[in-house]
């Protein structure tokens, strides 16, 4: 190739020689195989970018990973049916920020209306594990847990939140229509999927939009109402800020009093501390 | 049985019925085909070269596909499409690498071992290969970045002026300039690795 001017042969040979050459086989294929995936999570956008960017986590020791998803199957539950975050087996919660996941996945699952997420760990001997969790608004969780033969959990036909978490080996909350649900103090903590439940009966409620005020709030109209939730920077859990606060922090006419909700959330079953490297 | 080998994680999402970020649809796959099936091996190409990790690679193509989702409609008019995903690649690319910089500042910025290199002698030469390409590697991540775009594309990609002048949506003498600045820092930052290299300024 014939270069003129400021070009420098040996600069450049340099420089193809650290940043030339191409991917081995198998690192190609792995990378061209996430292309038509990754295209579709761009188009989901907000949502996907958020739970790649925490889910990946390459860094992770691999409990740590497992953890994680653990917690996000915690997270989708507690999501999808405003269930209690204690509810999630022990084993599942240890050695990771679970807070951290928990609070990813509350951003991501209050504006899609279903998440598959499949993990293999692959051993020294090939596959030794494989989970896969499923969440969908419409029919509910399904979860096969890693370790051992995959639990496959249906979510619809008789089989419902009661039936997910006696299997998780938690015991389910009784869960009041929202109507009858106690109105909530300032600050309580609350499920998106319950807010979007009070206040419209749809998920769409709140959505994972960047607030007026920026930061972790995410604020919407429902029912002419503004609405708000912040995420504790304490737990990782969305809790409603009701609507004088809204309005001091998003410039808001404050309207009446917008939503009840569920109980506070337990996060006793999670470590809080940051995943062991 | 030991499990810490590896672990890959895979997401499907479908955003809400009636959200703003619509599901992928006809549309989506249109472009897709249209624009970047056919540029698939550069893509990843181009951002292996930079980050020259898997997983990272896979995020930066990640943030490189949202980049495009979004920028679709300027991606359809524009007088050179391919060189415009191609510099979007490697921006996500060279964000991936200065990502790395930064959270490693004394760790090597590519684990493992180099496989795409031609196998060495022995372990001295693997370290030596090894510290020359994250030398060159930390070097490109101190450029501005239309200068490591620049460059990256004509020497790496070896892209011809007219593309990089549509990627980087300047006029050709500009381009000119932001290859030949960038080449001439990366003499000064690689100055005892370049043979006639300008010492280091110091500045650097």
């Amino acid at each position: 190739m014939s270069r003129t001017g400021p070009d420098k042969p040996d600069l450049d040979a340099l420089l193809r020689a650290a940043l030339g050459g191409d991917p081995t086989q198998p690192v190609e294929q792995r990378l061209r195989a996430s292309l038509r995936p990754g295209w579709h999570r761009a188009q989901a956008e907000t949502p996907a970018r958020l739970q790649w960017a925490w889910l990946r986590l390459p860094s992770w020791p691999l409990p740590a990973r497992r953890a994680a998803l653990a917690a996000l199957a915690a997270a989708m539950i507690l999501g999808g049916a405003g269930w209690n975050l204690a509810h999630v087996p022990q084993a599942a919660a240890s050695s990771l920020s679970a807070v951290m996941a928990a609070r990813a996945v509350a951003r991501a699952a209050s504006s899609v209306s279903a998440m598959t997420c499949t993990v293999e760990l692959r051993g020294a001997e090939g596959p030794s594990t494989t989970a896969v969790v499923e969440w969908r608004a419409t029919t509910g969780t399904v979860i096969r847990v890693a370790d051992g033969p995959p639990r496959v959990i249906p979510a619809a036909g008789g089989n419902g939140p009661e039936t997910v978490l006696s299997q998780l080996g938690g015991t389910a909350r009784e869960q009041a229509p929202a109507h009858e649900l106690p109105v909530p103090a300032l600050g309580d903590f609350l499920s998106p999927a319950r807010v979007a439940a009070t206040l419209d009966g749809t998920w769409s409620a709140v959505a994972a939009q960047p607030g007026a005020s920026g930061g972790d709030y995410r604020v919407e109209r429902s029912r002419g109402l503004p609405i708000a939730v912040s995420l504790d920077p304490a737990s990782g859990l969305p809790r409603l800020l009701r609507t004088p606060e809204v309005a001091a922090k998003c410039d808001w006419t404050p309207g009446p009093p917008e939503a009840t909700l569920v109980a506070r959330p337990s996060i006793a079953a999670f470590d809080h501390g940051g995943p062991s490297s | 049985m030991k499990r810490s080998a590896s672990a890959t994680v895979e997401w499907d999402v479908h955003p809400l019925h009636g959200a703003p970020d619509t599901p992928p649809d006809s549309s989506g796959d249109a472009f897709y085909k249209t624009f970047l099936a056919p540029m698939e091996a550069r893509m990843l190409r181009a951002v292996w070269r930079v980050v020259r990790d898997p997983d990272r690679s896979r995020d930066a193509l990640q943030e490189a596909l949202a980049t495009i989702w979004r920028k679709r409609d300027r991606i359809r008019t524009h007088p050179n499409p391919e060189a415009l995903v191609l510099r979007i690649c490697l921006d996500a690319a060279l964000d991936a690498l200065r990502k790395a910089r930064r959270s490693s500042r004394h760790l090597e910025l590519v684990p493992g071992p180099l496989p795409e290199l031609p196998t060495p002698a022995g372990p001295a030469e693997v370290a030596q290969e090894r510290e020359l390409r994250d030398q060159v590697r930390e070097a490109i991540a101190r450029l501005p970045g239309k200068q490591a775009v620049a460059v990256l594309m004509r020497v790496v990609q070896e892209e011809d002026y007219p593309a990089i002048a549509a990627a980087l949506g300047c006029a050709q003498a500009t381009a000119r300039v932001h290859v030949m600045r960038g080449r001439a820092r990366l003499e000064r930052l690689l100055a005892h690795l370049v043979p006639g290299g300008r010492k280091p300024g110091g500045a650097e």
